[in-house]
Formats: C-alpha cells, structure tokens, sequence
C-alpha cells in the first residue's frame, strides 16, 4: 500500500483522521466477536447491534448467523434484518425461514422499527426486494409484514390494497389494526375497501374495524348495514354512538330507521353525549323517543335526562337545560324515576319513593269502615222505593189492568156478572181514573166482555165521547196503547185487547 | 458573492444529507443512482466537491459523534454502490480516495468495473500477505468477489496451521492463535482465556488435541461445523437396497368411518327413512300404520 503515498494526506487529515477512527471501532467489535472471552463476545454483539451506523457490520452479522451461541445468532439475525439491502436481503430471508417463528417475528420487528425511525426505501428496485422478500412470509407474520410495507412506499400499498381487495378472508385480526401503519389518505382509502369487502365476505372482522375508526371514516361502515345481521349492525351502532353524533345524516340515519330494536338499543345506549352536538342529537333523539318498542323510547328518553347533567360538545349544561326542559319535559318527568341513577333534581320534581310491593298498614286490616264494598240482597231491592216517572206509573198500572183482564177472560164464571167486571173495572178504574188511557182501556174491557173480543173502533170511540174523550184525544190514545202492544187491530176497524198467555 | 458561495456550499450540504438519508434508508440503489445522474448534471450530485465541502465545514467544527456518523454513512453508501460492503472494514483506503477514484472515470459502469476490479487487487494482495483480519469469506462470495473466497480460506488455515501453540519457557505459548480467527474460535469453545498456560495444565494437552483435529477438520472440508450426515441406506441381506418410501404406508390417524351395511328391517312410509341409512337402532317390525296419528299411540316401544 506505500505507492498511495503520493497522494497528498495533510489536507484531508481531519476527515481522514475521523473516518479512520470511525472504522477502527467497526473493525474493533468485529474482531471481538470472535474473542476467546465470552464476555467480550457477549459486549461485541452488543455494539453490534446498538451501533447508529452499522452497515459495515453486515457481513460479520451474516455470517454470525452459523455461530454456535444462541445469543450471537438472535442478536446477528436481528441487526441483519435491520441493515440489510440488495442483495443481502435474499440471504436474510433464507435465514429467517430457517428460525423458528418467534425469532423471526422479533427479527421482523426489529425491521419495522428500523423503517419507522429512518424511513423505508425510496427506491422502487429496492421496495420490490422487499416486498418480494416478505410476501414468502408466512401468515402468522401478516400484522408485522403489514407495518412494514406501510413503509415500502407504492410497492407497499399496492401489496397491502391487493390483501384487502382480493384475499380478505386470508387478512388476520391483527393484520386489521395494522392498517393504522399507512399514511392519512391511503389509510382512508384501504379502511373503505376493507369495509366493502369484509362485509361481504368476512363480517367477522368488524369488532377490530371499530376499533380504528375515526369520525371522518364512520360512514365507511354502511356496507354492513347493508350486508349484516342485527349483531353486526348493533355493533356498527355503537361504533358510531362511540364517537358521537355531529350531524344527523348518512349512517346514523341509517342506524335509526333499523327495523331491529337492538340496533337501535346499541346505539342508544353507547352514546357519546360528550362528543356529540346538541342540535343533532336531539333530532336523533327525537325520532327515537317514538320508537314503539319499550327499550328505545326508554333509552331515548333516558338520554334525554342524561342532557341534564352531561355536557356536549358545542353547548354547556345550563343552555341544554333550558331547551330540553321545553321541549321535551313530558319524556323527562317519564324517565326521571325510570333512571334514578342520573341526577334529575334539575327538574324540579319530586320522586316519591314508591316500594315494588305495597305496605297494608293495620287499621285497614281489622273492621270494616264504610268504604268497604258490602253484599246486596234482594231485601235492599224491595225496600227501596225510588222516584219512578209518571210514564212508569201507567205502565205498571196497565200491567195491573192487563193481568186482571186475563184473569176474568179465564174464568168465565166471572162473565156474567158485569157488575163484578164491572166493579172490577171500576176497581182497576179507580186506580188509573186519572189517565186517558186508563179510560179508554176500561171501556174497551167492558166492551168486550159485551160483543167479544173484537171491538168496533166507531163503536168505542162513540162511547169514549160519552165519557167525554174528545176525538184527538182518542186518536192519540189509541196510537199509543197499539205502540205498546196493549191493543192491537185485528180487522177493519176493529181492535182487541192483546191477552197475555200464561 | 458570499450569498452565492454559501448557497453553493448549502446545496452541498443538502446533497450530502440527502445521501447519508438514504444510505441510513438502505436505499443504496437509490446512490448508485446519484452517482449515474453525477456524470449527466455535476451540479445536481457534486460527488467531486463532496469530500472538500465536508473537509471545511467540519474545519470549523470539532469532529463530533455526527461527524464519524456521516462519514460513516458516505463510506456505507459508496461501498454499498460499488456492491463491496464486506471490504467497507477490510480496505485501509479512506472513502474519498475512493470516490476520486470513480469521479475520474468517464461513466459510471466503467467506473464500477474499474474501482472493483482496483478493489479486488488489493484484497488479493493482502491475502497474500496475510492481512486477513477483517475479511470474510462469505462476505465476499455475497459481493461478487467470490472467486477470492476459496483464497481466503487457504490463507486462513494456513495461519491457523503456523499458529500451532509452542512451548515457550516452560509456558505454552497462545498468543498467535488468539491472534487468527480459526483459532479464537478454538480457544472460545475450549473457554480458555489465558494468553499462556502452564505446562502442567490439563487443558494443554486438551487444546493441542483439539487443535490437531480442527486442523484436520478445515483442511478436508468446510470447517468447524460439519454437513449433516446423509441417510444411510438400508440394504436386505440380499444386497439389495430397501426404498423407504413403498415399504411403509402412513398409519391413518383415524380410521375411516365406513358406509352403513345394515339395511331397513322394515320398509317404512317415509323416505328418508332410507336416505338416512342403518345408523339408527333397528326398531321392533311394526304393522305398517294406516293413519300416522294412531300408529304412534299403539306402538310398544322398546328403549
């Protein structure tokens, strides 16, 4: 090496100098990894890998990976992940493939880590080589893998926006959260694929989708509305009662006009009062405060009282106070004492503490006070003699008239005497003198002990003008004892007391 | 004048930044690539004035840890772009004599060629002049230069075999196998630490015999670590060797579960009576039932 001399050295010395003492330590640990002492072994792989630049390394680390002690080949395979390119890169991985599969996750990890602190490669050639490299990984490393392709720029996205679109039932649960390692504008982009996809052929997925959701990708989350059952549904709702309502369109909209009462319980019951604003969730309350099913009026109107004492975002407790207990004061006083747990003393109403079962205190228990119900007897019937209207009065007494008329058309024994029908007549007359229809009934009995049961209407109404009925009167008389059934025409002009059959 | 010299000398900076990015990136592709562009627009990629720019800005400054980073770096990317990282240690040059050389050549490839083959001349030099410490075989099968690895491990066993420990004044002497890998990896398994042993000492004679050994060992083939032993084959008394593979048949794990052979005792109205074959228990003959209500109130059953 003395021909480089001519080569002037003083200006460079500096540098040189520095670079120089920058390999001398470089070549110091590789010399002492292959120290007799074991110490100096075990402090040499540990430069290893603690060094900031260790490229230069990166032969040593390879070929350390045959190395008899466990220790060196971790520590070796672990630097090596995080250092190599090119061409190395297909080495690691024959290495890789060789570990068991929790050395490879570290390993793995370790490259993650690399990439998250510097960057990944910019270099299209070199992000192939390791997506190339990494897709001959198993499936038990797709959450790592994933993290790490989130740094290999296009190469990457294309890979992970492959997984999501054509292999969704092969994307693990981690692998989902993962998904979190992509930038903001892919991220969004590979959340509404994944959404798409996995409602329609893995719905399973939806319990790590939640997790990762933000409020300005909620409404990725409609292709399980559209695609699920009521357990995915009311798991989208309360995702989205989770972050809260801000405004009352596209998904929560969807979410209230469930058919399913569950959803609707899901979502009522996971809301965010904090994160929400107040204009729309009262809206959405308001639809759902006339749900029929018990549960979500129930739960809407408990959401109601929790206004009263949890602020949301845009407003403070005092105004939503002030416009719940307008507006919606019925739904309040009815779930005040539904929900003792809220505080609604704001209201201003009293809750009576009312026992599930009811106290009978002593005095009720013994003697009867005049509030008990009492047994009626027929005695009470016959006792009373209450008011009864004129209109009943001949009634009762024509029934009277009418019985005793049958009574003497059965025995005819009673015939011949007229003075007895007579009397008798007189007898009924003298109850039911006063009435016009008593009159008239009394003279059509007499006459029809005389000519029989058929009465000559000119005949009768002859003698009713004796007696002195004027003919109005008797028109209207006669109308009203046929209405009643009394008498009835049983021929041209003739009319016949109806008789009762026994 | 001042502005622009320090824009300059800002845009140098910025363009070793830029590499020592990449380099800590792993994106060496991506400096092989600045140095293609360095011949099309010197202006864009100044690999000529790198060195000299770095050289007065740290003139300033007191070499610090961010100074033998970034050296560190532009000797890892300079020798990445070549494809000769395992010489990165090997090589006494300094990265700058390295890059004078390239910039000197009309096109990167020739450039490449020409520093490589510079590169491997040396390494071959200083094989033969037993200068081997830091070079790794393998190291330099990965980087194309693997034609001098079987070189390498010849000059290695010949140290290993010069290294022999001697008896000095009543001591054995272990300084020059601690001094040649072969042999550090010798004393690490036997866990001796000492530079000299006493006569007496047991494990001297321990350490000599294994030594010879080793000697062997490497001298026939690879090294320490032997290849697995193949599958000895397995011969009759005729002669002939077995085949592994037609004489055994996997034992099934579970047997397989046959096709019902019992058929219908009786023959019954509904089909799938048949569909579902004999697993069911045989039921006692029964007299075939006019009305399905009154057939199951008249049965006997048997359970």
């Amino acid at each position: 090496m003395k021909t480089r001399t001519a080569k002037p050295k003083e200006e460079k010395g500096s540098l040189s100098e520095a670079e120089r003492k920058a390999v001398d330590e470089l070549r110091d640990i590789v010399w002492n990894m292959d120290s007799p002492d074991l110490t100096s072994m075990y402090e040499a792989a540990s430069r290893l890998a603690m060094h900031p630049v260790a490229r230069s390394l990166l032969p040593k680390a390879m070929s350390a990976f045959k190395a008899d002690d466990p220790i060196i080949r971790k520590t070796a395979l672990r630097m090596a992940g995080q250092n190599a390119y090119g061409q190395y890169i297909r080495e690691l991985i024959s290495q890789l493939k060789e570990v068991n599969p929790a050395e490879r996750e570290q390993a793995l990890q370790g490259i993650e880590e690399k990439f998250v602190q510097t960057g990944g490669p910019n270099s299209v050639l070199e992000q192939k080589r390791w997506a190339e490299a990494l897709q001959s990984l198993g499936r038990e490393h797709q959450p790592t893998i994933i993290g790490i392709m989130a740094h290999l720029g296009t190469v990457g996205t294309q890979w992970v926006k492959d997984l999501v679109s054509e292999r969704v039932d092969t994307l693990s649960f981690g692998g989902v959260q993962r998904l979190t390692a992509f930038p903001e504008p892919t991220r969004s982009g590979l959340l509404k694929m994944l959404c798409q996809r996995s409602a329609e052929k893995k719905p399973e997925l939806l319990p790590y989708i939640s997790p990762i959701i933000d409020p300005k990708t909620v409404q990725y989350l409609s292709p399980f509305l559209r695609h699920g059952n009521w357990q995915h549904r009311s798991q989208v709702a309360e995702a989205v009662a989770k972050l809260g309502i801000t405004a009352p369109v596209g998904i929560v909209m969807e979410l209230i006009a469930d058919g399913d009462w569950r959803v609707k319980q899901a979502l009522l019951d996971n809301m965010n009062v904090k994160g929400s604003r107040l204009a729309a969730l009262l809206k959405v309350l308001e639809y759902l405060v006339r749900d029929p099913h018990t549960r979500v009026h129930g739960l809407a109107e408990r959401t109601f009282l929790r206004l009263g004492s949890e602020p949301c975002r845009d407003s403070s407790i005092p105004a939503q106070r002030d416009k719940i207990e307008k507006q919606f004061r019925a739904q309040l006083l009815e779930a005040a004492p539904a929900n003792k747990d809220i505080d609604s003393s704001w209201l201003g109403v009293s809750l009576v503490e009312s026992f599930p079962i009811p106290v009978i205190s002593e005095e009720d228990e013994s003697g009867g006070s005049t509030e008990a119900p009492q047994g009626v007897s027929l005695e009470d019937l016959g006792a009373r003699k209450p008011a009864i209207e004129p209109n009943q009065d001949a009634r009762l007494d024509l029934m009277a008239a009418l019985i005793r008329a049958r009574d003497s058309a059965k025995s005819p024994s009673l015939k011949p005497t007229e003075s007895s029908t007579g009397a008798q007549s007189r007898s009924g007359a003298t109850e039911a003198t006063s009435t016009a229809a008593g009159t008239f009934m009394k003279l059509l009995r007499s006459m029809t002990a005389v000519r029989g049961k058929e009465v000559p209407v000119s005949g009768l109404k002859e003698n009713a003008i004796s007696l002195g009925m004027n003919d109005k009167e008797f028109d209207s008389v006669l109308e009203q004892l046929e209405r009643d059934g009394v008498i009835y025409r049983s021929g041209k002009d003739k009319v016949s007391v109806a008789y009762m059959e026994p | 004048m001042d502005a622009k010299r320090r824009s300059v000398a800002g845009d140098k900076m910025a363009f070793v930044d830029m590499v020592c990015d990449m380099s800590r990136r792993g994106d060496i592709s991506a400096v092989a690539e600045t140095f293609e562009g360095y011949w099309t627009d010197k202006m864009k990629y100044p690999w000529h004035t790198l060195y000299a720019g770095l050289e007065k800005r740290s003139a300033t400054k007191k070499p610090d840890v961010n100074l033998s980073n970034t050296l560190l770096l532009l000797r890892d990317a300079v020798f990445g772009a070549l494809g000769l990282t395992s010489l990165s240690l090997a090589l006494e040059m300094s990265t700058e004599e390295i890059v004078r050389r390239i910039v000197k050549e009309p096109s990167w490839k020739e450039a490449r060629r020409d520093v490589r083959q510079y590169a491997s001349d040396t390494v071959s030099e200083m094989i033969k002049r037993g200068e081997i410490a830091y070079l790794i075989p393998s190291g330099l099968t990965s980087d194309g230069l693997g034609f001098l690895a079987p070189t390498l491990r010849h000059a290695q066993l010949e140290e290993f075999r010069n290294s022999k420990p001697k008896l000095m004044r009543g001591k054995l002497d272990l300084r020059p196998l601690s001094r040649c890998i072969l042999g550090r990896t010798l004393l690490r398994q036997l866990a001796i630490k000492e530079d000299r042993l006493d006569e007496g000492d047991p494990r001297g004679a321990q350490l000599l015999e294994t030594y010879e050994h080793m000697l062997v060992d490497v001298e026939i083939g690879e090294g320490a670590p032997a290849a697995a032993p193949v599958d000895m084959e397995q011969v009759t008394i005729g002669g002939e060797p077995t085949d592994e593979g037609t004489d055994r048949k996997q034992a099934r794990v579970s047997e397989e579960q046959g096709e019902g052979v019992q058929t219908n005792l009786t023959e019954y109205v509904g089909n799938s009576r048949e569909d579902r074959g004999a697993k069911r228990v045989p039921r006692p003959p029964k007299a075939k039932p006019r009305s399905r209500g009154k057939s199951h109130q008249g049965r006997a059953r048997n359970s």
